[in-house]
């Protein structure tokens, strides 16, 4: 869904290692962010590309500007009240940047 | 939860695995979908917002019925085709195999 004539979005607010947390809001609509993610906290893995909001383009909007999105690196025993596995596991979510927020520190 | 869709880590059970092959008339809907986007008719992004708009009741059919149910209300979204419509095309397709049957 890549348009190389389509404006670019400005530059990515994240990088590689950024920390951030996971926006908690239900706004009504087609939303690319599961619930259970929500409020969560984990690292930027990498910088997928930026691309049409499908949030947009769910209703026939051309979603441009385009989103930057990014693969995010969640630990499992941060996510569920109760896991089971091995405390190294990993979750990977490709999540939009207007769903990120900063964490600080 | 943001909708009947949004499930990701409540329980689930078990998953069957074993499905079998996709039956025509599922291979069939697949190509109608590709064909309504190959013409300008939608996207995945609307289908994906009329399947998270389905009534929990319809939202539990089996896959590929659910849609069926998300790709009619695109339809008529689009102005394309109604429900009656649908509806009077199966009730002559059903009569019409009957008579040849």
């Amino acid at each position: 869904m890549n348009d190389a004539s389509l404006p670019e979005p400005s530059d990515p607010l994240y990088k590689i290692g950024d920390i951030v947390r996971i926006k908690v809001a239900h706004p009504p609509g087609h939303r690319r962010t599961p619930d259970y993610i929500k409020g969560k906290t984990g690292t930027i893995e990498r910088y997928c590309g930026a691309f049409i909001n499908p949030e947009e383009r769910a209703y026939g909007f051309d979603g441009i500007p385009k989103k930057h999105l990014y693969r995010v690196r969640f630990d499992q025993s941060q996510i569920w009240g109760h896991y089971d596995g091995p405390e190294e596991d990993t979750l990977d979510l490709e999540i939009y940047e207007h769903w990120l927020e900063g964490k600080s520190l | 939860m943001s909708g009947n869709h949004d499930i990701g880590g409540l329980q689930a059970g078990p998953i069957n695995t074993d499905e079998g092959d996709p039956e025509p008339w599922q291979k069939m809907l697949t190509a109608v979908y590709g064909a309504l986007v190959s013409r300008g008719h939608g996207n995945v992004d609307q289908l994906r917002r009329h399947l998270e708009a389905l009534s929990k009741e319809q939202y539990e059919l089996p896959y590929y019925e659910r849609w069926v149910e998300a790709m009619c209300n695109l339809m008529e979204e689009k102005g394309l085709l109604t429900r009656e419509e649908i509806a009077n095309r199966m009730t002559a397709l059903k009569a019409e195999m009957e008579n040849t049957g």
